[in-house]
């Protein structure tokens, strides 16, 4: 068998022992395990293994990862959110659908001091759903805000996924969140612009009765004080990773310092609340990292194989091109990500489709965008689409069932599909603020 | 977190960088995730795809149950692999004495984290042969 | 004809000049020569740019075989490659990159203790590289190694004990973060190659280049594994060996005239050199306290000749003219 032969067999077993379960980094070692033994031999195969084991995460920039997780589920107990909510419901209290686009403003704010969608999710299903329902929204509507604008998250800076591809790509984080900024508000636009769209087409599907409900009345002092603590953490990360006093690592421990503080001044974590949130953090850690540490093998057995070396040619020179490639790959993240969380798909299909895009001479800022954003429409997709899993779990109501919080989020997906239109036709939309 | 902030503070107020922040950093990150992988796998929440082998359990538990135990196979291999052929990257590493920082200014011997590492892959791969074992026995139906 | 399989890779990418000449140079070079007979060619597998490694695995990489030809990065394997830190540990000895590696090249004969660091890690040396020269980039021009007292400087690694005894304090970093870490006030300037500064626009956000000509280091090795290597059959040893010649001596012309190069393009783009009063070298290396000494000790210690290498290193120099700014040896 050539080199050639092994790695596309290779893919071919690594997705299918995916697919029927098997913990996605211990498939990828396995299977470059494997492949590298046939081209090469035991010894280089155990070595270079070992080697990745050992070395491939020795890079500061990983301690990010746990940093912003900790910073992520801080906020998340710490009441924040709410009075994001708040303020943003007290602004828009006389705007049809209100309170769907007051979800969809504090997500789009909240997301600047988390990294993680489901603490968004988390956090939005606790305090909007409650309060839509309560004014008489249906449902699967608030469910669905609450899912559709979680998404922004990760799009928004800071954010997980753009730090895993930055360290995937061989891009500066600080870049990759600029890159987030502008097509993060497209997003919470198109967001917006959707629910408008709904409440004035189809107002049955998000209203079930009339408004009757009262609102809480805050007056412009509250909408001040509750702006405080999330606006300083904004200024602590965002203004501490752009005024240069920090560097993306430090940033994030400044961020889940400072997120600790707000916490216990308001008295929200208490001990074991406190260690629940370690422990948690140190889980979803390890299986990043593991992952990463697992996909680094498998891209080095690649570069072995040769296999991104030829599709490249058959995508360039073949009569596809370049946006022929995008769209297959966009294809190929959307069907993945009914199956595969976020930073798995991310790990499994860019060490193939980036040496392909740089051949292709695409600006890996930009097409890092589109990954994101492609891998986040998996976030709300059956039948795996964790954060609707994660309002499912969080909202603790058992009438509520999955397919409904599914079908509510359709229109967001629409949404994003479109935003990721508008990005592959203007890449400014992207570029503009990470090249400045 | 804390380390890092005194950096922050350090370097911002007094112009300097504390030593070995940096490199020992990366070092640290590499002997976490391998001290806590063990744990992380027992909790069961390394990274899958649960569409097929969830159904699959639910209605087949014993053929869910060996499907599961293999996979466990692979997981106590590849790493139970990895500790051992680490053996020898602790042995280099002690030989040549490899340290990180700067001679003159600050350094620190790398094989203790090295040891380390290796300690934490082989605890995982026994927590894999493990789970091997209790997979065996509910797909044996005992 | 026979035709051999072998993989060449570099943690860098080849936008390096002299990753880039193990292309155009070496391979092309050992290919060229073995077309003459024509009894072997070379079917190179390339996985430049950190495909199978990254520069933290450039020595074991090429040692276990995960590639058979690569460029070890002596500078990031301070404890596996001892003696090969003499050159950045005797700071100034030398101005001049190409004679650096001519120098170094002949260590490698006359020396064991040199050769021997290299050849215990299973692989054989074919060619040489080094650094070009080190400047002081800032933001408003010095007149002189006093004027940096109470500054910031951008000086990773072995660098910031080129700063002890300047007063400076020597900011961590890497060449990727300078340009922020310049432009955000993390550092007044940095102590680098201009090599290094042009592909990063350093210029922009530090416009003055201080003109210290500061010496080259030797900065590692093209090596290919000793079991590929001795499965190889002659010609294409013979072959590889002139090859290895030959990049090392195109490496160290092209560093001085890449070195004037990236100078003047840089002044064109916008940057002013600012050329260092007679002395300011001799000055700035007086400065600093014996760093060979506490770079040497250790090491005898544990029983390496460091010293003894070290006086060959800045003998051999001498006998070729050169005047090192100090006399670490003596
Ligand atoms: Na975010
Ligand atoms: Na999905």
């Amino acid at each position: 068998m050539t080199p050639f032969e092994i790695g596309a067999i290779a893919i071919t077993v690594l997705v299918v022992l995916i697919l029927i379960g098997m913990p996605i980094g211990v498939a990828m070692l396995s299977v470059s395990l494997a492949a590298v033994v046939l081209t090469r031999n035991e010894t280089v195969a155990v070595r270079m293994m070992t080697q990745v084991a050992n070395d491939s995460l020795e890079e500061y920039l990983f301690a990010v990862v746990p940093l912003f997780v900790l910073m992520g589920l801080l906020v998340s107990v710490s009441g924040v959110g709410k009075d994001t909510f708040d303020v943003f419901q007290a602004l828009l209290r006389r705007v049809t659908a209100g309170l769907g686009v007051a979800t969809v403003f504090a997500n789009a704010v909240f997301a600047a001091i988390t990294g993680i969608s489901i603490a968004s999710a988390t956090v939005f299903s606790r305090i909007a759903v409650p309060e839509m329902r309560r004014h008489g929204y249906t449902r699967r509507f608030a469910t669905g805000v609450v899912a559709g604008s979680s998404v922004l998250g990760m799009l928004i800076p800071p954010s997980l996924l753009m730090i895993v591809y930055a360290v995937l790509a061989e891009q500066s984080v600080g870049r990759m969140f600029l890159a987030g900024i502008g097509p993060g508000l497209l997003l919470a636009l198109a967001f917006t612009l959707t629910i408008l769209l709904l409440a004035g087409t189809r107002p049955d599907a998000v209203f079930e009765t009339g408004d009757a409900a009262e609102y809480t009345d805050i007056g412009l002092l509250d909408v001040v004080v509750k702006s405080i603590p999330i606006l300083a953490l904004m200024i602590l990360v965002l203004g501490g990773l752009y005024g240069g006093f920090l560097n993306p690592t430090e940033a994030g421990a400044a961020g889940a310092f400072g997120a600790l503080v707000i916490a216990l001044l308001r008295r929200s974590l208490d001990r074991g609340t406190f260690w629940r949130l370690l422990v948690e953090t140190g889980q979803i850690t390890v299986s990043v990292l593991f992952l990463i540490l697992a996909a680094t093998f498998f891209s080095r057995m690649l570069a072995l194989s040769g296999v991104p070396r030829v599709l490249a040619d058959v995508f360039l020179t073949g009569g596809v091109g370049p946006y022929g490639f995008l769209l297959a790959y966009i294809l190929l993240i959307v069907a993945l990500g009914c199956l595969i969380d976020s930073i798995s798909i991310m790990l499994i299909v860019l060490p193939i489709a980036l040496p392909v895009a740089e051949a292709a001479g695409l600006d890996l800022i930009w097409f890092g965008v589109i990954t994101v954003i492609a891998v986040e429409i998996g976030l709300l997709t059956p039948p795996f689409g964790l954060s609707v899993y994660t309002i499912k779990s969080a909202m603790d109501d058992p009438d509520l069932k999955v397919g409904e919080i599914f079908r509510g989020a359709v229109p967001f997906i629409l949404a994003m599909l479109a935003t990721l239109a508008v990005i592959v036709l203007f890449p400014a939309t992207a570029t503009w603020l990470a090249r400045l | 977190m804390v380390i890092i902030c005194a950096d922050i503070l350090a370097r911002n107020l007094m112009g300097a960088s504390l030593p070995l922040v940096s490199e020992g950093g990366a070092l640290l990150v590499v002997t976490i995730v391998a001290l806590q992988l063990a744990a992380t796998v027992r909790a069961g929440r390394l990274a899958r795809a649960e569409v097929v082998i969830v159904p699959l359990t639910a209605r087949f538990p014993r053929a869910g149950a060996i499907l599961q135990g293999v996979f466990d196979l692979a997981g106590a291999g590849v790493l139970g692999v990895i500790a051992w052929a680490s053996i020898r990257v602790v042995e280099k590493d002690m030989v040549a004495a490899e340290f990180i920082g700067v001679p003159g200014i600050a350094t620190l011997p790398t094989w203790p984290f090295r040891a380390l590492i290796l300690t934490g892959f082989a605890i995982a791969a026994m927590e894999f042969a493990a789970r091997v074992f209790a997979a065996l026995r509910k797909g044996t139906g005992q | 004809e026979e035709v051999i399989d072998l993989t060449v890779a570099s943690s860098h990418p080849t936008v390096v000049p002299w990753v880039g000449m193990i292309q155009t140079h070496f391979m092309a070079r050992t290919d060229e020569i073995l077309a003459e007979t024509g009894n072997y060619r070379i079917a190179w597998n390339e996985a430049f740019g950190g495909q199978l490694y990254k520069a933290n695995a450039t020595l074991t990489s090429v040692e276990d075989g995960i590639t058979d030809v690569g460029w070890v990065f002596s500078f990031l394997e301070q404890a596996k490659l001892p003696l090969s830190q003499a050159s950045s540990n005797a700071p100034f000895s030398t101005s001049n990159p190409a004679l650096q590696l001519e120098v170094h090249q002949q260590l490698l004969e006359s020396n064991e203790a040199f050769r021997n660091e290299w050849e215990q890690h299973n692989l054989k040396v074919l060619g040489l590289t080094g650094t070009d020269l080190y400047d002081i980039y800032t933001k408003a021009p010095l007149d002189g190694i006093d004027a940096i007292d109470g500054m910031k400087l951008s000086a990773p690694g072995v660098l910031g004990t080129w700063l002890r005894g300047t007063g400076a304090n020597a900011v961590d970093g890497a060449l990727t973060t300078f340009y922020t870490d310049v432009q955000t006030g993390v550092s007044d300037g940095a102590v680098t190659l201009a090599l290094g500064a042009l592909p990063i626009k350093l210029y922009e956000v530090a416009p003055y280049i201080n003109r210290f000509d500061a010496g080259g280091a030797f900065s590692g090795a093209v090596a290919i594994n000793r079991d590929t290597w001795d499965g190889l059959p002659e010609e294409v040893q013979t072959a590889m060996v002139e090859a290895g010649k030959y990049y090392t001596q195109a490496h160290g012309k092209d560093l001085v005239e890449r070195h004037e190069a990236a100078l003047n393009k840089m002044v064109e783009l916008g940057a002013k050199v600012v050329d260092m009063p007679d002395g300011e070298l001799v000055k700035w290396v007086n400065k600093m306290p014996d760093v060979a000494s506490d770079w040497a000790t250790p090491l005898e210690e544990r029983g390496i000749p460091a010293r003894a290498f070290l006086s060959e290193y800045l003998d051999a120099l001498r006998a070729r003219g050169e005047t090192p700014a100090r006399d670490w040896d003596k």
